[in-house]
């Protein structure tokens, strides 16, 4: 007569925790026609109205596109993906005509982001924090939008900066991912169908969090956005972007683009909680979430901080990286990635020092559960130019359960005899000894694994504006949640 | 003709010069290695594992692949200036690749474990070759070892039989000598500790002459249960030396391994090292310094896999890199999904002394148990500037506080080479290299850590 | 009513007897000492009480505070009050000391339907228990027993002890590795937490400790059974003449 359950059987329950953002809703679409060839690339900047150059650069970026072939270097298993199996563009019927006022959107789609907690009426918008939804291949609102544009800030769709302000697109779109870079980046800026736009000019420093979250909710659909964050001399912004997907047994495609520039003594905060459908028990359905994320800090005493809150996605596979152009400039990456089930993740970031006394700073947390698989990987280098480069990396492992894996691929690249770089990671598990540890002193295993999770990203979460952090604490915990009697 | 080409040209030349031998076993392993390193071609830097290391020298240098032994020495050359010095031990010469009896000196261990060449191992000892050769081997994947299953002509076999228990060390020296024509060059050592039995083994590996020299070897050690090996790799080679060495361990339960590997000079050197601890409570312990200049290019590449639960390992690496060259680490921990309770400890601590040396470095970490302890660490940087001000205000100059630092620096790794005639002979070089010439005054300084 | 029944406990361990029929009661107010040689049984015993796992309970019954321990989860015997101070008390990385108390604390205050403890009530009680042990306030913020001594460790026991004012403590050879400084310490916030209502078991393999924390009985558990009871003296008797008296006179009994 033994009443302690088995370690085994915790890990189990724990893992079956319930994907919460996985409803459909149920409104028209316009669908582009399956497939992808020059037609379909036609057919999205013909919708969008865009100016010539867009549409070339378009199909510039697909011809060499199919030149690619698809990259097998990262640590993640998927079957073949059919690219000329889904649609390339999907919008809710009623934006084709954007509303001119947030009381103007179809109460289906307000619904779905009130669901999501996200309202977009104009009483009960988030305060502090102005949104730009985006639902499958179009933005369908933007809140706040006035009050920035007083300050002289742009933030809007994508699809309406490449209208009303071609200029500063053409000047920045590809500028720092440029469409050669890799096969999704390539990808996207054939398809790319929305996103966020946001221009700081200088000297301002944005009052407002700025945010996007990213729905998708046709079935059968890729989801290519593209976000371009330009922070003028001396100016500041923290930008926040969510993303959730409805439960499919069918895998879909996410391959974004974010592009930031950071000029002299600019600084931009980039933060995402990202929990896309990351598939069921039996790692059935999930998006592939193949993203290219990368800043430059291009003046000198610039900076760019990525902090990301990985939960969701079958597959992860990104590196948001700061190229540290200017002298003094800073880059910053914090990132928890948490994988469950079968999913799987590859993901870190790259450092790329090549002014002087430029700085960067590491720090990545891996907490692996069930059967899934969570690498990471990162490249520091320092070019022969970069005096006095710092780096600190830390990369630290947690396992829950026997069945996953925690892999770390750190490439440290150095060229000059004046940097300091520092690597350090560490792997621990929550044993037993642990659990049996806390529950003797009242604290039931799940609580216990709570406790020591959110000890675990403490120093990643407290990144987070204040609201997120809170929101990314019970992600944490609603994804390895399950039942302890 | 391209590298390629003609070691297959080679390889069908030879297979038509046997008669008997064709049907051996050993020639079954060499054909099959043969199309392995057909398939696998030269890796490029696209190849994870060769990402850092470029082999444009095979396709730039010419070079004709050793198959007979020497006639005779030029007279200007003298074997035994390759000895080390107040060494006593045995040792094994190898002159381009084929085993020099003359050369040697095989006194202390004679008669009591089995040394022999890999061409008299081949009839004398077939059945160990048969149950041992390439049975760990990266063959399919690494060209190289493909290359040396399918040339080499010889190498040692040393068999240690159970309870050996000697202090007294076996040293496999390999010379080259491109004369007249670029010299390639294929070693392959079989070594086996059977229960219990404890050994140390040193390699160098020297090429002379004005010509360049290629010299790629293979060494296999199995470790049974309870045995203990201490293995030195020493290089220390000249601006014409290419080396490729390989060494694949496999551990049975509680057998112990120290291996150092100190790298001085030469012109390209990768050194792959690979142990399995296949057996519960076995352990490895990897130290190795690389301390280069000039344009020299040195490649770590170590893999520990713990495989079988209970397993320490513990790796220590550390490199100075001068002028113009290049260091690369890659330090894999491997931790399968049996191995729980690992413990497994990696570092890599770099410094560069120029501002157009470089390093690369890369320890990885592939965990698919659970309860382990893992961690490593790696950095690159420059001395301790708080350092070296502490010995210029005491009136010392910064050279010789430099020298002073980087000789701290580098001991603990000298200091665990087993053997005392070796380790002396490092310390001397390594003092050299500093331009320390009061070794008396030198480890006082170690000794107290500064 | 006792606080705690053991009566006629039987168990195993991966089909090895360690306890072979021992019982035990404990009233409120009482310190018991446990001593015994190596391998006599004494942390199994321990484990069991606090709901260790890989223990197979053959034969008997336990009774905390008049219901059966065995129907009880570890934490809710935590909750009920009943406290391990663990002889290798588990290094937990990455949370603190002081958010492992507050949790544990309110986990236990919610069980029992009374509010949790807001943040400025709960450091204020914490700092007045660290005192008890002579802990620095650096303690609370590191994490738990990571990186501590092994003096440290069993300080932040006797902490947890205080903090969670238990029934009933059971101090698993909280004495073994300490030098007597540490010794006093930890014995002195035992003897400040003793009261009328509560109860100890101290399981220790030395009187040493017994000179600061005064039992009211002693009993010697050898093969699995407690075999002699009887009042301090019994322990100064032991550290005199050893185990092997009772070894030869319980093992000529089993023969």
């Amino acid at each position: 007569m033994n009443m302690q359950k088995e370690p085994i059987n915790i890990v189990d329950e724990l893992t079956q925790s319930d994907y919460k953002y996985g409803f459909v809703t149920d409104i028209e679409h316009e669908l582009a026609p399956k497939g992808l060839n020059e037609d379909t690339i036609r057919f999205i900047s013909a919708k969008k109205h865009e100016p010539e150059f867009m549409l070339e650069w378009r199909l510039k970026a697909f011809r060499f596109w199919q030149q690619m072939k698809e990259p097998k270097w990262a640590n993640v298993k998927f079957p073949p993906i059919d690219y000329q199996d889904a649609y390339y563009y999907a919008a809710p019927k009623q934006s084709a005509n954007k509303p001119k006022s947030l009381d103007e959107i179809d109460p289906e789609i307000r619904r779905t982001f009130e669901k999501l907690g996200i309202p977009l009426t104009e009483q009960q918008r988030l305060a502090g924090i102005a949104v730009d939804a985006v639902m499958d291949s179009v933005s369908v609102a933007t809140t706040f939008k006035e009050k920035l544009s007083e300050l002289g800030i742009i933030f809007c769709s994508m699809s309406e900066a490449i209208r009303e302000h071609p200029d500063l697109v053409k000047k920045y779109i590809g500028s720092v991912v440029p469409y050669t870079d890799n096969y999704f980046a390539a990808l996207n800026s054939a398809v790319f169908s929305d996103g966020s736009f946001c221009y700081i000019p200088k000297g301002v420093k944005c009052p407002l969090e700025l945010s996007t979250y990213f729905r998708i909710n046709a079935s059968e659909t890729g989801q290519f956005e593209r976000t371009l964050i330009i922070a003028d001399e001396g100016s500041y912004v923290s930008y926040l972007e969510g993303c959730t997907a409805p439960i499919r047994d069918e895998n879909q495609l996410h391959a974004a683009v974010v592009e930031l520039i950071a000029h002299k003594d600019a600084e931009i905060k980039y933060s995402t909680v990202q929990n896309w459908y990351p598939g069921d028990k039996e790692g059935k359905g999930g998006i592939y979430n193949f993203v290219t994320k990368r800043g430059i800090c291009e003046g000198n005493n610039s900076k760019i901080s990525w902090t990301q809150v990985e939960t969701g996605s079958a597959i992860t596979w990104k590196y948001p990286s700061c190229i540290l152009k200017g002298d003094n400039s800073i880059g910053e990456f914090y990132s928890v990635a948490l994988t469950n089930n079968y999913q799987q993740a590859d993901t870190g970031t790259k450092m790329i020092h090549l002014g002087q006394n430029t700085k960067s700073r590491i720090v990545s947390k891996g907490i692996s559960a069930g059967k899934s698989q969570n690498s990471y990987r990162g490249l520091v280098s320092v070019g022969k130019k970069a005096m006095n480069a710092r780096n600190y990396s830390q990369c630290d492992s947690l396992l829950l359960g026997d069945k996953c894996g925690a892999h770390t691929f750190p490439y440290i690249e150095v060229k000059n005899n004046t940097a300091t770089v520092e690597h350090e990671a560490t792997t621990s598990k929550i044993s037993e000894d642990i659990l049996f540890y806390c529950n003797q002193r009242g604290i039931s295993t799940e609580d216990a694994i709570g406790l020591i999770v959110n000890g675990f990203s403490r120093e990643v979460l407290n990144q987070l504006p204040m609201e997120f952090a809170v929101e990314a604490q019970r992600l944490l915990a609603i994804s390895l949640e399950g039942s302890v009697g | 003709m391209a590298i390629k080409e003609k070691i297959t040209d080679y390889f069908d030349k030879y297979a038509q010069s046997l008669n008997g031998e064709k049907n051996s076993y050993l020639f079954s392993l060499r054909k099959k290695s043969i199309k392995n390193f057909q398939e696998l071609g030269i890796p490029t830097l696209k190849n994870e594992e060769w990402k850092y290391t470029k082999l444009n020298f095979l396709n730039n240098i010419d070079f004709e692949i050793s198959h007979s032994s020497i006639e005779g020495l030029p007279n200007n050359i003298n074997i035994s200036d390759y000895f080390i010095d107040n060494f006593e031990g045995d040792i094994l010469v190898f002159i381009n690749g084929f085993f020099e009896e003359k050369y040697s000196r095989i006194i202390e261990n004679k008669g009591k474990i089995i040394i022999s060449s890999l061409n008299d191992a081949k009839i004398k000892h077939s059945d160990t070759i048969e149950m041992y050769l390439t049975k760990y081997t990266d063959e399919n994947s690494n060209p190289f070892t493909a290359l040396n299953t399918a040339l080499a002509n010889d190498g040692a076999v040393l068999i240690i039989p159970s309870n050996f228990d000697s202090e007294v060390p076996i040293h496999l020296l390999n010379i080259n000598l491109p004369l007249d024509f670029n010299l390639l060059t294929n070693t392959r050592n079989l070594v086996i500790f059977e229960k219990n039995a404890t050994a140390q083994l040193i390699e160098t590996s020297y090429s002379i002459g004005e010509m360049a020299s290629f010299h790629n070897s293979v060494t296999e050690i199995y470790l049974k249960e309870n045995s203990e090996l201490h293995y030195n790799k020493f290089q220390n080679d000249s601006q014409k030396s290419y080396y490729i060495g390989s060494t694949q361990i496999h551990q049975e339960k509680n057998s112990r391994l120290f291996s150092t590997t100190i790298s001085l000079g030469g012109k390209f050197i990768r050194n792959n090292l690979n142990s399995i601890l296949d057996g519960e409570q076995s352990e490895a312990h990897f130290n190795g310094l690389y301390f280069i200049g000039n344009e020299d290019f040195i490649d770590n590449h170590t893999l520990v896999d713990h495989a079988k639960p209970y397993c320490d390992s513990k790796e220590n690496y550390k490199g100075i890199i001068d002028d113009k060259a290049t260091a690369v680490f890659n330090g894999k921990i491997m931790v399968r999904q049996k191995a729980q309770k690992t413990n497994a400890y990696q570092s890599n601590k770099n410094i560069l002394l120029s501002e157009e040396a470089t390093i690369n470095t890369k320890p990885q970490l592939e965990i698919f148990a659970d309860d382990v302890k893992c961690s490593h660490g790696a950095t690159s940087g420059y001395l301790d500037k708080d350092a070296i001000f502490y010995f210029r205000s005491r009136g010392i100059d910064e050279n010789t506080a430099q020298s002073y630092l980087l000789n701290s620096f580098s001991s603990d790794i000298i200091e665990s080479v087993r053997n005392n005639a070796l380790r002396d002979l490092i310390k001397t070089k390594v003092a050299k290299k500093l331009s320390m010439n009061d070794l008396y005054f030198c480890s006082i300084l170690e000794s107290n850590k500064i | 009513m006792s606080l705690l029944k053991i009566d006629n406990l039987k168990v195993n361990i991966n089909g090895k007897e360690i306890l072979k029929g021992l019982s035990l009661e404990v009233n409120r107010g009482e310190i018991h000492a446990i001593m015994g040689p190596n391998g006599s049984g004494k942390s199994t015993l321990a484990g069991v009480l606090a709901g260790k796992e890989d223990y197979e309970i053959v034969e008997g019954t336990i009774e905390f505070d008049g219901r059966n321990i065995f129907e009880m989860s570890p934490e809710d015997r935590a909750r009920e009050g009943l406290f391990l101070a663990f002889q290798y008390p588990i290094e937990i990385p990455c949370v603190s000391n002081a958010s492992f108390m507050k949790t544990a604390v309110n986990e236990i205050r919610k069980y029992r339907n009374q509010e949790p403890l807001d943040a400025m009530d709960f450091l204020r009680i914490m700092k007045e228990k660290a005192k008890l042990v002579e802990m620095d306030q650096s303690f609370l913020n590191r994490s738990v027993n990571q990186g501590f001594s092994g003096g440290e460790k069993k300080r932040n026991e006797i902490f947890q002890l205080a903090m969670l004012e238990p029934k009933l403590a059971i101090l698993d050879e909280t004495d073994s590795g300490l030098d007597i400084d540490a010794l006093k310490i930890v014995s002195n916030g035992v003897n400040k937490v003793r009261n009328t209502e509560n109860a100890f078991v101290v399981i220790t393999h030395y009187q040493r400790l017994l000179n600061y924390i005064v039992p009211d009985f002693v009993h010697v558990l050898f093969d699995g059974k407690l075999v002699v009871s009887g009042g301090k003296e019994l322990a100064f008797e032991l550290e005199e003449r050893g185990y092997d008296w009772i070894k030869k006179q319980y093992n000529s009994v089993l023969v």
